[in-house]
């Protein structure tokens, strides 16, 4: 790929090939091509990433150019096809790596072993090249061919163990967690090794578990035999627990978040009970919890009365509870308005829409929204003949035979 | 081949969870964390075992002492000029600085970026907050159950019958936070590599969460829709879900994905006259009839132990995955053959687990090279190796409480 022209984004020096599909591995190289990486994206002749076909779409009509997921993950990317399964493809995907210094993937290992499209058949005698492989379980162990989702992911990593209520099924979270986590410690191990790369060491194969990814993330699982100060796993935390939970009030929902002895004096005021900061029940963090019952019915009762409104306002007074922020007040935040946090595409077909922009602010290098995401194939000939330095004819042929 | 952040050095102000993960992160990475903390002030989770008989229970969080692996720890009064000093002769020596105070903390030290930058020009400064450094709600209090309700992830969490938002259940917000900052430090450390320039990152955590919303949010904008909670199933698969195992409180999850899925499941099950029922025949009609098919698999599973449909489904080609608790992770079998969790020694506590490898390095695995500071364990180290402190300047600031190794509140536990 010919190298990008000077700009003030932080990873213009990356050069990455995505061949992954899938949430996890769209994430991962959207983090780093929203930060300058030069991503590009090499999809399946045809049918292209498994992205394209989920949807949302627009009125629910598929079309695998306007899959919103799709155009959310995949913008800032350049795409192509090739089929790997085929000869001639993966020698065209070998002059590919030649021009590029990261390779992106989420192949089976047992499938990428049978392809020959793994780290160890490709990466020859290349020392330099940085490889990441996105899988559930990872390339080696018991679980290596098996197959999952972000339900099951989330099932071998003890989340929904925790969610939903102790005396139901367990209940996943939802918004498909697991692989946007696991995305984000794919696009930390890749720079991670890029600047091990270019402070004098070498390239590597990076070997990224979506289970193990998603367990470093919940804490109890190694914490759950120190010794004195254990701390306790709790099965279905989903409802309202000492302090903090969701409860319904007279217009939706609202969480209770009040955990400091500080905090509770202030919330027994905000609600009208000053008294109650001096009942001997509920003076101590023992007290509370043996009373909780209690605790729990005033607190409901309260909110029942008042509005999300009126129960937000509390975080004048410092007491964190909050709205359970439905999608639509979401995109009319005021914080959000005040920083910009949404930011404004058009949307071919349906006009402007707003997006979440920088998950976090940098000061000389920032977040930056460059290109649509790609049509399949759109930057074949770029590619092809731009980099590889083929004919357009060869082109022709390599289309009609499917490689393309 | 030295660890991928070798020579980097990160001077972490950072508490509770959010924080500490990032610098957890690097430090896992090979970075050399120089946490501070002060005897006044000790980091906020090292007090999560209330009525401990011990005579330093802040030594004894499980939490605490989970996330602060890898790292230095000292202790300095900030509220000491010269407590101030000292941390800024390390900014000084350091190339990252991380912090999660409410915003005017650090511009009330006189630690601001402005102040960070004129002792060292390219340093970078990493500030995490719930909201963000700017914007009406900036000091709004906030960590990791504040920000999960404000992100809008509640919303498509819960039962699909009680209509109900539900929180995870776990504090992974903070996690995430901390993971997303990690990456940002990287980045800037990328553009500094470049450049030679520092720079001020501003993360905020309910940004930073609702940036994995961008599919959901778009929906509603373009087809007016809110998200349904639907509880374990999928808007596009069915069957999907958790069903019970033998045995008390065991559930495995399944998820049929493809025909192929469905085929072989049918197959397993012994249900093959379910290959012809019409109700079952695609996947939008086994969705709208995954009532039916949920009975019948719980009822198949419900005589089965979870590993042994996990192990029978998928050597069919179908989805299966017990629902593990934390407890079972330290012994999953897969766990245990990848290595995942290593095992350290530290005072005051009993040997105990880490989850280290979140991911595998062929050439520069992660490492444990200590456990969780004891309060101000490394004071002498950091004073006087890369300080050049005396003995007797240890010994004054020691009297005068700036720096220290107990608890001055201890009396309060």
């Amino acid at each position: 790929m010919p190298k990008a022209e000077p700009s003030p984004s932080a990873l213009s020096a990356l050069r990455i090939l995505d061949l992954s599909s899938g949430i996890a591995g769209g994430y991962c190289t959207k983090l780093l091509a929203d930060y300058g990486a030069e991503v590009v994206k090499v999809e399946t002749p045809g049918t292209g990433d498994s992205l394209r076909r989920w949807g949302p779409f627009p009125q629910d009509n598929p079309d695998t150019e306007r899959g919103l997921l799709h155009w959310y993950l995949n913008a800032n990317k350049r795409g192509m096809t090739l089929d790997v399964t085929n000869p001639a493809g993966r020698t065209i995907l070998r002059d590919l790596l030649a021009h590029c210094d990261i390779v992106v993937e989420s192949f089976p290992p047992a499938r990428a072993a049978a392809l020959r499209v793994s780290y160890e058949a490709l990466h020859g005698d290349r020392n330099d090249l940085i490889w990441l492989s996105i899988t559930p379980f990872g390339q080696t162990g018991p679980y290596a061919d098996y197959k999952a989702n972000d339900l099951l992911i989330q099932a071998a990593s003890a989340w929904p163990y925790m969610g939903g209520l102790p005396d139901r099924e367990p209940m996943k979270t939802g918004g498909f967690v697991s692989h946007y986590v696991t995305g984000t410690y794919g696009a930390l191990a890749v720079l991670a090794a890029w600047l091990s790369l270019r402070s004098g060491g070498t390239g590597q194969h990076i070997d990224l578990a979506a289970m193990e990814a998603l367990q470093s993330t919940n804490e109890y699982a190694a914490l759950s035999h120190s010794g004195p100060g254990d701390a306790k796993e709790v099965r279905g935390r989903g409802n309202l627990g000492v302090g903090t939970g969701i409860t319904e009030c007279r217009d939706g929902h609202v969480g209770i978040n009040v955990l400091t002895g500080n905090q509770w004096e202030m919330f027994w005021s905000f609600i009208g009970r000053p008294e109650l900061a001096e009942d001997p029940r509920f003076q101590t963090p023992i007290g509370r919890m043996q009373h909780w019952d209690e605790v729990a019915a005033l607190i409901r009762s309260w909110a029942k009365e008042h509005t999300r409104e009126e129960i937000f306002a509390a975080q004048e007074w410092r007491i964190p509870l909050t709205l359970i922020a439905r999608l639509d007040e979401i995109l009319d935040f005021p914080q959000h308005a005040a920083r910009g946090f949404f930011v404004e595409r058009e949307l071919p077909g349906v006009g402007p829409v707003r997006q979440p922009g920088a998950p976090f602010r940098m000061s000389a290098s920032p977040w930056n929204l460059r290109r649509s995401a790609p049509a399949l194939g759109q930057h074949n000939a770029d590619i092809l003949c731009g980099t590889l330095g083929m004919q357009p004819d060869e082109l022709v042929l390599l289309r009609r035979r499917g490689v393309i | 081949m030295p660890p991928l952040l070798s020579g980097i050095r990160v001077i972490d102000l950072t508490m509770w969870w959010a924080g500490p993960f990032v610098t957890q992160l690097l430090g896992d990475m090979g970075a050399e964390i120089i946490k501070i903390e002060s005897i006044q002030v000790p980091d906020g989770w090292r007090f999560t075992v209330p009525n401990a008989d011990h005579d330093k229970p802040w030594e004894l969080s499980s939490y605490y002492n989970g996330v602060n692996r890898n790292k230095y720890g000292i202790t300095l009064n900030l509220q000491d000029p010269r407590g101030i000093e000292l941390c800024k002769r390390l900014v000084g020596m350091g190339d990252v600085v991380v912090e999660n105070y409410t915003p005017r903390v650090m511009a009330n030290f006189g630690l601001d970026y402005a102040k960070l930058r004129a002792i060292k020009p390219d340093i970078i400064m990493l500030s995490l907050s719930g909201y963000g450094g700017t914007g009406p709600w900036r000091d709004y209090a906030a960590f990791a159950f504040p920000v999960e309700d404000m992100s809008g992830f509640p919303q498509l969490t819960g039962y699909e019958d009680d209509d109900a938002p539900r929180r995870w259940g776990n504090s992974g917000v903070d996690a995430i936070s901390g993971l997303t900052g990690a990456y940002g430090v990287l980045t800037a450390l990328e553009h500094r590599r470049r450049t030679g320039e520092g720079q001020r990152i501003d993360l905020s955590m309910v940004e930073a969460l609702t940036s994995f919303l961008g599919g959901p949010l778009l929906d509603y904008q373009v087809n007016q829709r809110l998200p349904q909670r639907q509880g374990n199933h999928h808007p596009a698969h069915a069957p999907h879900g958790i069903y019970p195992c033998k045995g008390e409180d065991r559930w495995v999850s399944i998820a049929v994905t493809s025909e192929e899925e469905w085929r072989a499941l049918c197959t397993t099950l012994g249900q093959s006259d379910w290959l012809g029922d019409p109700r079952f025949a695609d996947p939008v009609s086994r969705q709208t009839h995954q009532a039916v098919l949920d009975t019948a698999i719980g009822d198949w599973t419900r005589q089965h132990d979870r590993m042994a449909v996990m192990h029978t489904l998928q050597a069919a080609g179908v989805p299966a995955m017990p629902v593990l608790s934390s407890a079972d992770v330290l012994t999953d079998p897969h766990m245990q053959a990848r290595g995942y969790f290593q095992r350290t020694t530290r005072a005051e506590i009993s040997p105990h687990a880490h989850g280290l490898h979140w991911a595998h390095f062929s050439e520069t695995p992660l490492s444990l090279r200590r456990p969780a500071p004891l309060l101000g364990e490394h004071n002498a180290f950091v004073l006087k190796e890369l300080l050049g402190l005396s003995d007797a300047e240890l010994s004054d600031l020691e009297r005068d409480k700036v720096i220290g190794t107990t608890f001055v509140g201890a009396a309060r536990l």
